[in-house]
C-alpha cells in the first residue's frame, strides 16, 4: 500500500508540475506591448511638443490670481491686521479673520494655512520653470535663457517676500522636490531668507525687459524687480540701497505719477503709468479668468449693491488721520450714505459704516460681465507712489533732506490735484519730525493696500499704535509674525519649529 | 451524434412507466416534479398528486428534481411502476460553492467562504443586492447608502489598504466592480471570499476580497416561470435634532450678546419651519420581476426582466432601471458545450435637487413662501451664506437628466477530451453608455440673496469598455483514494473609457425651462461655450495555475499560483507573483470518530496567500501635465502648463499577505452548523496618496509606503430545527472581531498621514482620531486663571486635559482619542416556519467605533443649532459640557472629544412575514407556488449618534466623520412571489 501511495504521490507531482511549468511557460510567450499605456488626451512632460517654456512661465503668472495666494488670506494678513481696517461683515462671519484683526490667531488657522501652502505651490510653479530652463538650455537662445529665469526669479523673490514678512524664517525651496526623503525642510533663518531674495531681484534685475508691449500688460518688468529690490532693502534698512533702487526706476522714466489719485483704482484705471506690478484678471462673458480679490472686499448692500462679502473695512482712526480735506480719503473710502462717482447711492445702515473704495467696480462692468462680485478687478502690487515714497523714506534716514522733501512732495501734489488751498507742501527739515511726516504720507497715500501693518512691524511702532487703536491684544515679541501652520508641523514630525508665542 | 443513434438504438424498447413522488420525510406528494429520461429530451412533470407517467426505454435511467431537493437517479430495469422519495438537500456539506474559476464542495473547501442562498436576495426591497447581506455574512461589513442608485461599501475583513478598499465583484463569470445591473431576483447564491487562498485566484483585484455571483439556472426538465413584485415606501425615521425657531431666537440673541452686539430684530420672522420636513418626503418603490427558466436534457435557457422604481427620500429624487438578461446553454455533444450570456440595464436617474446640509442650516425662524407666494430670502445674519432650501429645491427640480445603458455579454466553450481534459475559453465583453444633460435656470430669490441671471445648459456622454478574454485547462481525475484537480489559465483584460462634455449659456435670449432644449445647440454662439473631453486606459495580464487534491476525502491540500502584469506600474515594476496554500483535514472521516454520534461532520483548515492590489488611477508613474491653465495679461489670455502632480516611476503592487485557520462543526444530527475562524491579514507597501509638507508646493501622485494589519475572529453558528410537522425554526448568529493597526509608514517618509481629524499613524488604526481631550467646562474665572489654559481661555470654554502633564497647554496635549473601525460587529437571524406562514427577522449591529461629528464645527457664519446647544453653558453650574454660545472662541473648535460620538449601534435590519399558498385554488389558475410578503427593513436604530445614520463612510484614511451623510431611509413594502 505505501508503495502504491508513493507511485501515486509520483504521479501527483508529475501532473502538477507540468501544470504549473505550463503556466510559466505560457508566462514567456505574453505580449507585453498588451500593458504599454500611454495617458490619452494629454501631455506629459515628455511629451509637450519643444519650446514649451513659455507655458510653464505663463503657470507662473496663473497661480498668482489664485485664493490662497492673494485673496481672502492676502487681505487679512496685510490689512486687516493694521490699525487702518477692521475684519468687517457681520460679527459672527469668519472667525479666522477676527483672530487676525484681534491678533488670537492660532497655530490651526484656516487663513494662514491657506496663504502657506497656496504660495509655496506658487513657489514650485518658478521652480520648475527654472528645472526646463536647464533641461532646455541648448534649445534656448541665450536671451530667451536669462529672459525666464529672471521672470521666474521675480516672481519667487516677491512670494518669499511675502512668506519672510507673514511667518519669519521658512523652509527655503529653491528647486523642485521630486525625491521623498528631501521633502521635510527646515526652516531657514529670516536673514537667509532675505539673502536669497535679494539674490533673486538682482539677477531679475539684469535680463528683465524694461516693458513687454501692450499685449503683454502686467508681465515682469525691470521696474517691477528694482522696485521690489527697494522695498527689500527698505525691510532691512539699507537705506542706501533702497535709495539707489528706487532712484533708478524713477531716472527709468517708465513711470509717472500723471495718473490722477481717483483713478488708479477704477477699471480704467487698470495698468495705467503709475503701475509697476499688477496681478491680472480678466472676467467677462467670454473669458472667466477673475480672482476674488474685490469680492471678498466689496460692500454687502442690497439688491445691485451686493458686490461682495464686506471685510477689510476702514477703520475710524483711519478717517481722523487724514488731513483736512484730504481728496485722497474720498477716494480710499466710501461712506455710508454717500454717492459714489458712478452715481450709485450707498444706504447708510449697511452692516460696516465704511468699506474700501480701492475695490469699488464702475456699474457698467458688472453688467458687462453679468457679474456682481468684481473677479475682473487687478490686485495693485506695486505702484509708482509707492516707490517714490520708498525714496524719501530711505533719502530723510540717510539725512538727504532735500531729496527726501522733492520725493515727498511730488506724491502730495498729485493728490492736492492743484487745488493750491489743501495739503500744503512739506518743508520740514529736522530728521525725526520729517520721518514722521513721511510715515503718515505713505499711510494715508497706501490706505488699504498691503503696507501698513508690515510696515509698523518694521518701524518697530507695532505694539504702541495698535494698542492705541484698541488693538491690545498685540503681544509685542509674538505678534509681529504669524504662527507656522498646525498642520505643517504635525507633518514634518518637529522638523519645522514654531514662532515664539504660539 | 453518438446519443442520437444511442436512442434509435433501443427505440424498440420503449415502456410506459408511472409512479408517484413523494418528500422522503414527511410523505407529502411533491407536485411539478421533473422527471426526465436520461439521454433523451423526454421529460415530464408529476401532477398534483405527485403522480406521473412517462415513456422510456427498459433500461433507462429517469432522474428526478424538484427545487431544495436532492436529485435522484433511478435505472429503470424494465421497471413499470417506480415510486421515488426525495430527501431535502438541506444538507449544507454536500452544497457545491463556486470558488475561483471553479465550484468545490463546501466539504472540500479550504479557505473561508460565506455562501448565501437565494432567499436571501428574493422578495427583499433592495435596490443592489449588496445591501441585502448586511449583517448576514462574518468578517463582511456592509455600510449602506441611502442614496438609489448606490451601491453599499463593502469591507472583507477591515480596512486593509489605504487607497482602494472594494471587493471585486464576480458576475456568471464576469468580473465587474459594478453589479446594478443584476436582478436580485436572479440570483441563485453569492459566494463571499475572505481569505488569502481563496482570493489568490483572483491576483490582481482579489485583493480586498470577491463576491461571486451566481445566477439562477434552469433546472433539467423543468419549466419555471417566476412573477415577483413588490412595492411599498420609505421615510426617514430619525431626523437630526436641531433647534426650534424659540429656541433660535434666545440662542442667537445670546451669541449676540456674548460678542457684545445688539441683539437681533426678529420681528417679522414668525415661522417656526423645520426645514427637515421640507426636504424629506415619503417615498414609493417599487420592483416588478419576471423570468422564464426552461431546461431540458441538452440545453438550458433562463430568461429575466426587471423593472424596478425608487424614489429617494430626499427631494427630488428619482431612479428608475430596466434590466433583461438571457443565458442559454448548449449540450452539442458529449465533448462539447457553448454557452451564452447577455443583459442590457438602462438606468435614468435624476438627483435630488435638495440639500441635505442646507436644510440643517438654515434657520427656522423664516418661513419657505411670504404670503404673496415668493420665495423669502434667508434672514441677513445667514443670508449669503445659507438660501432657503425650499428655494433650491424646487428651482433645481428636475435639471438634472441622468441615464445610462449597459450591455454586458459573455460566450464560452467548454471542450472536454482525452476524458479527463476540459478546456474552456470564455469572452466577455461590458459596455457601458452615460449620458448627462442639465440646465441653470435664472431666478430671483428675495433681494437677490440667491440669484442667477443667466440660463445655461450642459450636456456630457461618457463610454466605458470592458473586454476580457479567458483561457482555462481543467484537468480532474479520482485514482483511487487520490481526487486531482488541477488548472491552467490565462487572463487578459482591457479597460478603457471617454468622455465628452459642454456646456453653454443663453445669454441674449434665455433657454426655456423645458427639458425639449437641453441641448448644446440652443445656446448663445460663441461666447461662453466650454467643453472638455478625455480618455483613459488600463490592461491586464494574469498566468493562473491551481492544483485541489485530496485523500480519501480525508485530507486536503489546494495550492495555487499567479503571475500578474498590469498597465498601472511602470515597465520595471509591472509583474508581480501571487502563491497560495491551504490544508484541510476532515477529522470527522477519520476511523476513531467516524462512527460515533455527537458529531457530524468536522474539519481543521487553514491558509496562507499573498495577493496584489492596485487600485490607483491609470498613468501615475507619468509626468502628467495640466493644460487647463491660463495666464492674464492686460484682456488677452494667454494659455499655460503646470506639472499635475509629482510623478512616481517607481510605483508597485501593494501586497497583502493573509493567513487564516478555521474548524468547521456539524452537529446534533446535522442541525446545528459551527464555523470559527482566526485570520491575519497584513497589507504592506500600501498604494497611498501621501498630503507632503506645504513647502514641497505640490501634490504626489501616488507611492507605497506603509504596512496595516487586520487580525481577529469570525464566529458564525446556525442552529435550525423542526418542531412536529408544522413549526420548524432556524437561528443563526455571526460576529466579526477586527482589530486594525498600522504597523509602519514607510522608511523614507519622514512625516504623518493627517486628513482632518483623522490621523494615520504606526501603533494606531487607520485613520484614528486625533485630538484634543475635554474634561469639562470652566465655570469661573478663577477656575481658568489656575489652569493650564491660562490666558487662553474665558469661563464658559472648553477645559482640556493637560495629556502630556507638563502644566502647559500646546498642541501636544492630543493624543488619539478614537478609532472609525469598529471592534466588533455582529448580526443575527431568526426564522420561524408554521405551516404556510414563515417569519424572519435580522438584526445586526457594530460597537468600539467612534463617528466625529463634522458638522458641529463649521463656523463660516450663522447656522441653526444642533439640539445639544440648548444646554450651552451660561453661567456657573449651567453645564459641565457644552459650551458657551460664541463661534469666535476658536479653542472650542478644535479637534477634540467634544465632537466625537460613539458609533455603536444595534439595528433591527429586517422584519419579513410571508405565507404560502398552496393547494386547489392554485391549481385551478395554473400556479405552481405562490408567496404573498410584507416586509420591513431598516426599522428602528439604537444608537448614540446624532446623524441620520450611524453609517459613515469616506476614504480609507478619512471615514466615520459625518458631515451630513444621506439618511438611511426606513422600508416598507409588500408583494407577491408567484411560480407557475
Amino acid at each position: 500500500m505505501i508503495s502504491n501511495l508513493k507511485a501515486s504521490m509520483k504521479k501527483i507531482y508529475k501532473y502538477s508540475s507540468i501544470v504549473l511549468l505550463g503556466a510559466l511557460a505560457v508566462n514567456t510567450a505574453c505580449d507585453d506591448d498588451f500593458l504599454e499605456r500611454e495617458p490619452l488626451g494629454r501631455f506629459t512632460t515628455e511629451s509637450y511638443p519643444a519650446g514649451g517654456l513659455t507655458e510653464y512661465v505663463y503657470g507662473m503668472y496663473s497661480e498668482l490670481r489664485s485664493w490662497g495666494v492673494h485673496n481672502f488670506a492676502f487681505v487679512g494678513i496685510t490689512s486687516i491686521t493694521s490699525d487702518d481696517a477692521d475684519k468687517g461683515s457681520t460679527p459672527s462671519d469668519a472667525p479666522d479673520q477676527l483672530a487676525l484683526d484681534n491678533f488670537t490667531v492660532l497655530p490651526n488657522n484656516g487663513l494662514i494655512t491657506d496663504f502657506y501652502n497656496a504660495t509655496y505651490t506658487a513657489i514650485n510653479r518658478c521652480n520648475i520653470v527654472l528645472q526646463q530652463a536647464e533641461l532646455n538650455k541648448d534649445n534656448l537662445s541665450p536671451e530667451d535663457y536669462n529672459l525666464s529665469q529672471a521672470e521666474a526669479r521675480f516672481i519667487r523673490g516677491y512670494l518669499y517676500f511675502n512668506l519672510v514678512r507673514t511667518y519669519g524664517g521658512v523652509p527655503l525651496v529653491d528647486k523642485v522636490l521630486e525625491d521623498q526623503a528631501e521633502f521635510n525642510v527646515p526652516r531657514s533663518s529670516q536673514a537667509q531668507i532675505y539673502t536669497f531674495i535679494e539674490e533673486d531681484l538682482k539677477f531679475a534685475d539684469q535680463y528683465l525687459p524694461l516693458t513687454w508691449g501692450l499685449e503683454y500688460a502686467g508681465r515682469s518688468t525691470k521696474g517691477a524687480a528694482e522696485g521690489m529690490l527697494a522695498k527689500v532693502y527698505l525691510y532691512q534698512k539699507n537705506w542706501s540701497g533702497a535709495l539707489a533702487m528706487a532712484n533708478s526706476v524713477i531716472n527709468s522714466g517708465m513711470y509717472d505719477l500723471n495718473t490722477p489719485y481717483d483713478r488708479i483704482f477704477t477699471e480704467a484705471g487698470e495698468n495705467s503709468s503709475e503701475s509697476i506690478f499688477e496681478v491680472q484678471a480678466v472676467y467677462n462673458q467670454t473669458y472667466q479668468y477673475g480672482t476674488q480679490y474685490a469680492e471678498v472686499q466689496g460692500m454687502r448692500g442690497p439688491g445691485n449693491l451686493n458686490l461682495g462679502w464686506g471685510f477689510n473695512v476702514p477703520s475710524q482712526q483711519l478717517v481722523d488721520t487724514y488731513e483736512e480735506s484730504d481728496p485722497r480719503k474720498d477716494a480710499t473710502i466710501i461712506f455710508g450714505g454717500e454717492t459714489t462717482p458712478y452715481g450709485e447711492v450707498i444706504p447708510p445702515n449697511l452692516d460696516n459704516p465704511r468699506y474700501n473704495q480701492k475695490v469699488y467696480t464702475n456699474p457698467v462692468n458688472r453688467a458687462v460681465a453679468n457679474a456682481q462680485n468684481g473677479l475682473w478687478v487687478n490686485i495693485r502690487i506695486l505702484r509708482y507712489a509707492d516707490v517714490v515714497l520708498m525714496a524719501a523714506e530711505a533719502a530723510d534716514e540717510l539725512g538727504q533732506t532735500d531729496e527726501a522733501l522733492e520725493k515727498l512732495e511730488w506724491v502730495r501734489a498729485r493728490a492736492r490735484a492743484g487745488n493750491a488751498d489743501i495739503l500744503p507742501e512739506i518743508t520740514e527739515t529736522d530728521q525725526n519730525a520729517l520721518r514722521n511726516i513721511i510715515r503718515h504720507e505713505r499711510r494715508v497715500e497706501l490706505a488699504m493696500e498691503h503696507e501698513r501693518f508690515f510696515d509698523l512691524v518694521r518701524w518697530g511702532i507695532a505694539a504702541e499704535v495698535l494698542h492705541a487703536a484698541g488693538k491690545t491684544n498685540f503681544m509685542e515679541g509674538r505678534n509681529e509674525l504669524m504662527p507656522i501652520p498646525q498642520s505643517e508641523i504635525d507633518k514634518s514630525g518637529g522638523t519645522l519649529t514654531q514662532n515664539p508665542g504660539y | 451524434m453518438c446519443l442520437l443513434s444511442v436512442h434509435l438504438l433501443f427505440a424498440q424498447d420503449m415502456i410506459t412507466i408511472s409512479g408517484q413522488v413523494t418528500d422522503a420525510a414527511s410523505g407529502q406528494p411533491l407536485i411539478g416534479a421533473g422527471v426526465a429520461v436520461v439521454g433523451t429530451t423526454s421529460g415530464t412533470q408529476t401532477d398534483v398528486n405527485g403522480n406521473f407517467t412517462i415513456s422510456a426505454p427498459a433500461d433507462g435511467t429517469l432522474t428526478v428534481d424538484y427545487l431544495g431537493y436532492e436529485r435522484q437517479q433511478i435505472p429503470i430495469n424494465g421497471q413499470t411502476t417506480i415510486n421515488v422519495q426525495l430527501a431535502t438537500s438541506a444538507q449544507q456539506l454536500e452544497q457545491v460553492v463556486v470558488v475561483g474559476y471553479g465550484t468545490q464542495r463546501k466539504r472540500d473547501v479550504t479557505g473561508s467562504i460565506v455562501s448565501l442562498r437565494e432567499e436571501e436576495f428574493e422578495d427583499k426591497p433592495v435596490q443592489n443586492p449588496l445591501n441585502a447581506i448586511q449583517g448576514k455574512a462574518s468578517g463582511v461589513v456592509v455600510t449602506n447608502s441611502g442614496v438609489p442608485g448606490a451601491a453599499p461599501a463593502i469591507r472583507v475583513r477591515g480596512v486593509g489598504s489605504i487607497n482602494g478598499v472594494a471587493p471585486l465583484y464576480v458576475v456568471d463569470g464576469i468580473f465587474t466592480d459594478n453589479i446594478d445591473f443584476v436582478n436580485p431576483n436572479d440570483i441563485a447564491s453569492m459566494e463571499i471570499l475572505k481569505d488569502a487562498s481563496s482570493l489568490a485566484m483572483f491576483g490582481v483585484q482579489g485583493a480586498n476580497g470577491v463576491i461571486i455571483i451566481t445566477t439562477k439556472r434552469a433546472q433539467e426538465g423543468q419549466t419555471t416561470v417566476n412573477v415577483n413584485s413588490y412595492a411599498g415606501f420609505q421615510k426617514v425615521t430619525n431626523k437630526i435634532d436641531l433647534a426650534n425657531a424659540a429656541q433660535f431666537k434666545m440662542l442667537y440673541n445670546e451669541q449676540l450678546a456674548n460678542l457684545g452686539e445688539a441683539p437681533f430684530d426678529f420681528s417679522g420672522y414668525t415661522a417656526d419651519t423645520d426645514w427637515q420636513d421640507e426636504i424629506f418626503r415619503t417615498a414609493f418603490i417599487n420592483n416588478n420581476s419576471v423570468s422564464i427558466r426552461s431546461g431540458t436534457a441538452r440545453n438550458q435557457a433562463s430568461f429575466s426582466m426587471n423593472y424596478y422604481n425608487q424614489e429617494g427620500v430626499l427631494k427630488y429624487d428619482s431612479y428608475k432601471r430596466y434590466t433583461a438578461h438571457l443565458r442559454d446553454e448548449f449540450t452539442v455533444n458529449k465533448n462539447l458545450k457553448i454557452g451564452g450570456d447577455i443583459s442590457l440595464f438602462r438606468w435614468d436617474r435624476n438627483p435630488a435637487s435638495a440639500s441635505i446640509t442646507n436644510a440643517l442650516w438654515a434657520s427656522p425662524v423664516f418661513s419657505p413662501f411670504n404670503e404673496a407666494g415668493e420665495y423669502n430670502a434667508s434672514p441677513p445674519f445667514q443670508r449669503t451664506e445659507v438660501g432657503n432650501p425650499v428655494a433650491t429645491t424646487e428651482i433645481n427640480k428636475g435639471n438634472t437628466i441622468s441615464n445610462g445603458y449597459r450591455f454586458v455579454g459573455s460566450v464560452f466553450a467548454e471542450v472536454s477530451f482525452l476524458k479527463n481534459f476540459t478546456w474552456r475559453p470564455t469572452l466577455y465583453a461590458d459596455l457601458g453608455f452615460n449620458n448627462e444633460r442639465g440646465y441653470t435656470p435664472a431666478y430671483v430669490v428675495g433681494d437677490r440673496a440667491q440669484y442667477n441671471d443667466i440660463t445655461g445648459v450642459r450636456q456630457s456622454k461618457a463610454t466605458y469598455t470592458t473586454g476580457q478574454m479567458d483561457q482555462l485547462l481543467t484537468y480532474a481525475k479520482v485514482f483511487g483514494k487520490h481526487d486531482v484537480t488541477a488548472l491552467v489559465g490565462y487572463t487578459s483584460r482591457y479597460k478603457g473609457d471617454d468622455n465628452v462634455g459642454g456646456s453653454r449659456q443663453g445669454i441674449t435670449i434665455p433657454i426655456p425651462d423645458n427639458p425639449q432644449f437641453w441641448y448644446l445647440g440652443i445656446g448663445t454662439p460663441v461666447t461662453n461655450e466650454r467643453n472638455s473631453g478625455g480618455g483613459s486606459e488600463e490592461t491586464f495580464i494574469s498566468l493562473l495555475s491551481r492544483v485541489n487534491y485530496s485523500y480519501d476525502g480525508k485530507y486536503l491540500l489546494n495550492l495555487s499560483f499567479r503571475r500578474d502584469g498590469t498597465s498601472k506600474f511602470g515597465p520595471n515594476k509591472r509583474w508581480g507573483n501571487f502563491p497560495s496554500v491551504g490544508a484541510g483535514w476532515v477529522m470527522s472521516e477519520e476511523s476513531f470518530l467516524r462512527d460515533q454520534e455527537i458529531v457530524d461532520f468536522l474539519k481543521l483548515k487553514g491558509s496562507w496567500g499573498r495577493m496584489g492590489n492596485q487600485s490607483i488611477g491609470n498613468y501615475l508613474f507619468y509626468p502628467a501635465l495640466n493644460t487647463g491653465v491660463t495666464a492674464v495679461f492686460g484682456e488677452n489670455v494667454y494659455p499655460a502648463a503646470v506639472p499635475e502632480y509629482i510623478a512616481n516611476p517607481d510605483v508597485h503592487w501593494e501586497v497583502i499577505e493573509g493567513a487564516d485557520a478555521g474548524i468547521e462543526l456539524v452537529t446534533l444530527d446535522n442541525r446545528l452548523n459551527l464555523e470559527a475562524n482566526y485570520y491575519n491579514r497584513k497589507s504592506r507597501d500600501l498604494l497611498v496618496r501621501l498630503p507632503v509638507p506645504g513647502a514641497v508646493g505640490a501634490a504626489l501622485a501616488i507611492d507605497n509606503a506603509g504596512t496595516i494589519l487586520n487580525t481577529g475572529f469570525e464566529l458564525s453558528v446556525t442552529y435550525n430545527d423542526e418542531v412536529g410537522s408544522d413549526f420548524g425554526y432556524s437561528i443563526s448568529a455571526n460576529a466579526t472581531t477586527i482589530h486594525n493597526e498600522v504597523l509602519s509608514l514607510g522608511n523614507d517618509i519622514g512625516y504623518d498621514i493627517v486628513s482632518g481629524p483623522a490621523r494615520t499613524a504606526v501603533g494606531h488604526p487607520i485613520g484614528a482620531f486625533y485630538g484634543y481631550v475635554q474634561e469639562g467646562i470652566f465655570q469661573t474665572a478663577d477656575e481658568v486663571a489656575q489652569s493650564p489654559q491660562a490666558g487662553m481661555a474665558q469661563p464658559g470654554d472648553i477645559r482640556f486635559k493637560d495629556v502630556n502633564d507638563d502644566g502647559l497647554f500646546d498642541d501636544k496635549d492630543r493624543t488619539f482619542i478614537g478609532s472609525p473601525t469598529p471592534d466588533f460587529n455582529y448580526g443575527a437571524s431568526v426564522n420561524l416556519t408554521y405551516r404556510n406562514f414563515a417569519l424572519g427577522i435580522d438584526v445586526q449591529g457594530v460597537a468600539g467605533n467612534y463617528i466625529y461629528n463634522d458638522r458641529a464645527t463649521a463656523t463660516f457664519g450663522i447656522l441653526n443649532y444642533p439640539a445639544n446647544r440648548v444646554n450651552r453653558w451660561t453661567g456657573p453650574g449651567t453645564s459641565n459640557v457644552e459650551p458657551t454660545l460664541d463661534n469666535t472662541r476658536s479653542n472650542n473648535f478644535l479637534t477634540s472629544t467634544y465632537f466625537l460620538e460613539k458609533g455603536d449601534y444595534f439595528r433591527i435590519r429586517n422584519l419579513s412575514l410571508a405565507y404560502n399558498l398552496r393547494g386547489d385554488i392554485l391549481e385551478r389558475v395554473h400556479v405552481k407556488g405562490a408567496r404573498i410578503y410584507i416586509n420591513a427593513q431598516n426599522i428602528a436604530t439604537f444608537t448614540k449618534a446624532t446623524g441620520y445614520s450611524p453609517e459613515v463612510g469616506g476614504s480609507p484614511i478619512s471615514f466615520g466623520i459625518d458631515n451630513g451623510t444621506y439618511p438611511v431611509p426606513a422600508t416598507f413594502t409588500g408583494g407577491i412571489n408567484l411560480d407557475f
